[in-house]
């Protein structure tokens, strides 16, 4: 046994490796409203326009309550790392729940109260042991659940243009999250040995953020929107666990505290009815996701192999543009039907994109329709199709190179009640 | 207006479609652009630096991150081979465990790796540790050679194959030959200086007009091979500026300040040959042009002002000799029963220890090494020169160096392994990225260089580490 003098360098081998949270805004937080892509800022008849601009919630009346979930089912594949190699790894399959339930009574023919709980942002993906990018991610999982109490007002007309303005507090009911990667930076007599490092984190402080909406309508054939939706500072605290690595750089009991700041948001978007029964809706939608510059991490405990993460991001602002189509089957009575196309800029440059989050920009594509079951009962269902463009890494400033592509197919349930 | 509901219909049909169409385009490696450089057999020169010699050992995980092996994968190189060697050959130095004390953050021992190559041969990795230049053509056969020193050193036999060492006058070059290569990287003379700096002085150096003789004859034998195989040559970084001499020094320095030691006592070389107890200020030490001490002291140090024999007994160890017999040939010059370091008649061992004059010599010798290799070098335009001589000393005299967000600095640890003589994983990708610099603005190429966070740090665990 010798010891040296020296200070050695300090390993940080947690450090060293950028850790990102990524595009991960979900926009399927409705059934119904997700059969025609989301493009129903300038619309809000129904109930979970709480989610998508509170001030359509004023043009309820009565009481309303929908219920629904989403399921998820994205599917990834890598081939790299170039320029060496394009071998082809899968992505884990998963399928991720994501529930919505929403509601709203009328106090006033003018004002309205709602309460909506929905996910709006949300990430998972799964790597293989083993394979050939599992010391940048292995299992990525980020779960955001918020409360949304909004009220809702319809001003005084002008001659006859109807206007309707809402706002809510966001509330964060449940934020977890994930992060689990492989540490491949020892080797012994048989090779590399192969630790993992895995961080738990939930919310330790409930994190509070707003949204504000308005809706113009000049006439029953046109209305015009806009939404606002603010950050939402997570602040996540949980246990980091490390398997088969030396317990005197990686001991057991360290506690990880990371922040995560979701994008500020808006939208804005132009609704019309060219012909009876048919209501054709274009959104645009901003996400301000250069406010990620950073993930940090904070362990509570340090060692010369177990240091802070503080990793740049680099994302930049994103733009999506929902065109949406709405259309009441006469034929059928009580019979809706809907469909819509999106083009979804994804916020990560080239030089941070990594397997925690491939993501790319992608067309999405959706269907669906509602039945009205009785005057009070409604069911809804949607199918959407998600198509990433095939995403080449191939620059020098990403440690892992090569081919990403994802698709997702998603399909949905919900039943809304109005009385 | 029934329309519509059929335009909804066939919405919802044509995403089925879509969902079900596999539409991945097939991807293939490459094209790789190595400019004028053809890249169909590559053949690797060298010594313990080109095999990916690590924390005192040879063995496989360090292997695969060897320069020549990174540089052949971004290059397109299909075919090189290495002697994979499992688990390893050599007197491993390997993480015992990690401490939170800033002054001793890791705590290391020794492993003994005894195995053998995986891979059969020829290799085009010809990286053969301890090798020196002469071993290039085995200019001195005469004398024993290759084969004298393949006794001692059984890394020659590995990588050169018994075919060629049953030869009468076995060589690198008719390795190389025999492959027929299109392109060499040529980095060997290195050791015909560590040894002097490693042993403080007490083991000879080549000598400059040899060097220069021994240099132009080997590349111009590779030249002679085929009319069009061109060569990336390594120069000689100052060795006096590794981890393995720049450790420990100015600790120690300070440990002695802190007890108020103005001087301590070593041996030093005279003319004669002879050794000398001679009186070295504390504040020289550490100091680059002034006294170096090696990392080989680190264990004798702390037993400072104690009567002690232990390094003579270490030695006598080693050897196979009495200690008594070492003591007795410094002629009452040494006596074991003073103070270690302190006492004229205990001093600090020479060849733990690089003072001013044998620094000067190093730094005089090394010139005169890369000279001959520039003016070798500049003759052909098939032979370009990495200044890895340049390019290190600039890393330490700017401390380190940064990419991809990951700074090396030339420390233990960082750019370089445990032994302090030889790069980490990194500090070999750093070596490479240098190569491909060099060939692209030399040969009109477009090689991707690498990612340093792409390569792991590959840090040795002892075995039973907590």
């Amino acid at each position: 046994m010798r010891k040296y003098f020296t200070i050695i360098c300090l390993l940080a081998v947690f450090a060293v490796h950028k850790v990102r949270a990524s595009g991960f805004a979900l926009y399927e937080a409705s059934v119904r409203i997700t059969g025609m892509m989301g493009a129903y800022v300038a619309n809000g008849h129904d109930v979970s326009t709480i989610f998508f601009n509170p001030a359509g919630l004023a043009q309820l009346s009565g009481f309303h309550l929908s219920v629904g979930a989403a399921f998820i089912a994205p599917r990834d594949k890598f081939r790299g790392p170039l320029p060496y190699s394009v071998n082809e790894y899968m992505m884990k399959k998963q399928t991720f729940f994501v529930p919505d339930a929403y509601a709203s009574y009328s106090l006033t023919p003018k004002l309205s109260l709602g309460l909506g709980m929905y996910a709006p942002y949300g990430l998972g993906t799964k790597w293989k042991p083993g394979w050939v990018g599992s010391r940048f991610a292995l299992n990525t999982n980020l779960q955001v659940m918020v409360l949304n109490p909004v009220v809702s007002y319809r001003l005084p007309d002008i001659g006859p243009v109807k206007t309707y303005i809402g706002g809510g507090v966001v509330i964060g009911i449940k934020g977890d999250a994930t992060l689990s990667r492989e540490v491949t930076d020892f080797v012994d007599k048989t090779g590399t040995v192969t630790g993992t490092v895995s961080l738990d984190g939930s919310q330790e402080k409930t994190p509070v953020g707003y949204n504000l909406g308005i809706i113009i309508r000049p006439s029953d054939m046109l209305s015009f929107g806009f939404t606002y939706r603010s950050q939402l500072k997570l602040k996540l605290r949980g246990n980091a666990e490390f398997t088969n690595l030396p317990a005197s750089g990686f001991p057991s009991g360290v506690v990880g505290s990371l922040n995560i700041t979701t994008p500020a948001n808006w939208a804005a978007g132009v609704n019309v009815h060219p012909v009876r029964n048919l209501s054709v809706e274009f959104d645009y939608v901003w996400y301000g996701w250069s406010s990620f510059d950073s993930l940090n991490v904070h362990f509570d405990m340090h060692t010369p192999a177990l240091q802070d993460i503080n990793s740049p991001r680099l994302y930049h602002n994103t733009s999506q543009y929902r065109l949406g189509a709405e259309y009441n089957v006469e034929k059928v009575t009580g019979l809706t039907v809907r469909g819509g196309i999106t083009y979804d800029q994804n916020p990560i440059p080239d030089k941070t994109l990594d397997p925690i989050l491939p993501d790319a920009d992608r067309w999405d594509f959706s269907c669906g329709f509602s039945y009205q079951v009785t005057p009070q009962v409604s069911f809804d269902a949607f199918y959407m199709f998600i198509r990433a463009k095939e995403r080449k890494i191939d620059t020098p400033e990403n440690p892992l190179d090569g081919y990403y592509n994802t698709k997702a197919n998603l399909f949905g349930a919900a039943l809304s009640f109005s009385f | 207006m029934k329309r519509f509901s059929t335009y909804f219909l066939a919405f919802a049909i044509m995403l089925l479609a879509f969902n079900s169409c596999e539409d991945y385009s097939k991807h293939t490696v490459g094209p790789f652009n190595t400019g004028s450089i053809d890249v169909s057999k590559y053949i690797s020169v060298g010594n313990s630096l080109a095999a990916g010699y690590q924390s005192g050992a040879l063995y496989e995980a360090a292997e695969m991150y060897s320069f020549p092996n990174l540089l052949a994968r971004q290059m397109g190189v299909k075919d090189f081979k290495q002697p994979m060697i499992s688990p390893g050959i050599g007197d491993q130095i390997a993480i015992q465990k990690f401490t939170i004390d800033p002054q001793n953050p890791i705590i290391v021992t020794q492993q003994q790796l005894v195995g053998q190559p995986t891979v059969t041969g020829p290799y085009q990795n010809l990286g053969i540790p301890g090798a020196i230049l002469a071993d290039y053509l085995n200019a001195d056969a005469q004398t024993g050679g290759i084969k004298e020193r393949a006794k001692a050193n059984p890394f020659y036999g590995i990588v050169l194959g018994s075919a060629e060492m049953s030869k009468p006058v076995p060589s690198i070059q008719d390795v190389v030959a025999s492959q027929n290569p299109t392109f060499v990287t040529f980095w060997l003379g290195n050791n015909d200086a560590l040894g002097y700096v490693t042993s403080g002085g007490t083991l000879p150096m080549n000598t400059v007009p040899v060097f220069t003789q021994l240099y132009g004859a080997s590349i111009n034998s590779i030249l002679g091979i085929n009319s069009t195989v061109k060569i990336v040559a390594g120069n000689i970084p100052n060795v006096a500026d590794i981890p393995f001499a720049t450790t420990v020094g100015p600790i120690f320095k300070a440990q002695l300040q802190q007890a108020g030691v103005a001087g301590i006592y070593y041996f030093k070389t005279q003319s004669n040959g002879s050794e000398q107890a001679t009186v070295m200020p504390a504040t020289s030490i550490g100091n680059p042009t002034q006294a170096l001490i090696l990392l080989t002291a680190q264990n004798y140090l702390p037993l400072i002002g104690q009567p002690t024999g232990k390094y003579w007994r270490d030695i006598a160890a080693q050897k196979g000799v009495p200690v008594s017999a070492i003591i007795q040939s410094y002629g009452g010059a040494l006596d074991t029963t003073k103070p270690f370091i302190v006492s004229p008649q205990n001093p600090l061992p020479n060849s733990l220890i690089l003072d001013s004059d044998e620094i000067t010599n190093a730094q005089t010798t090394i010139d005169g090494f890369n000279n001959a290799i520039k003016t070798v070098v500049g003759s052909s335009d098939r032979v370009a020169l990495l200044d890895i001589n340049s390019i290190f000393n600039n890393i330490v005299t700017t401390g380190g160096i940064t990419e991809d967000g990951i700074t090396l600095t030339p420390t233990i640890g960082s750019l370089f392994s445990f032994d302090g003589v030889h790069p980490t994983n990194r500090g070999y990708a750093v070596v490479t990225n240098e190569i491909i610099k060099l060939i692209n603005n030399t040969y009109g190429a477009n090689i991707q260089r690498i990612n340093l966070e792409s390569i792991p740090e590959g840090f040795p665990l002892a075995a039973g580490a907590n």
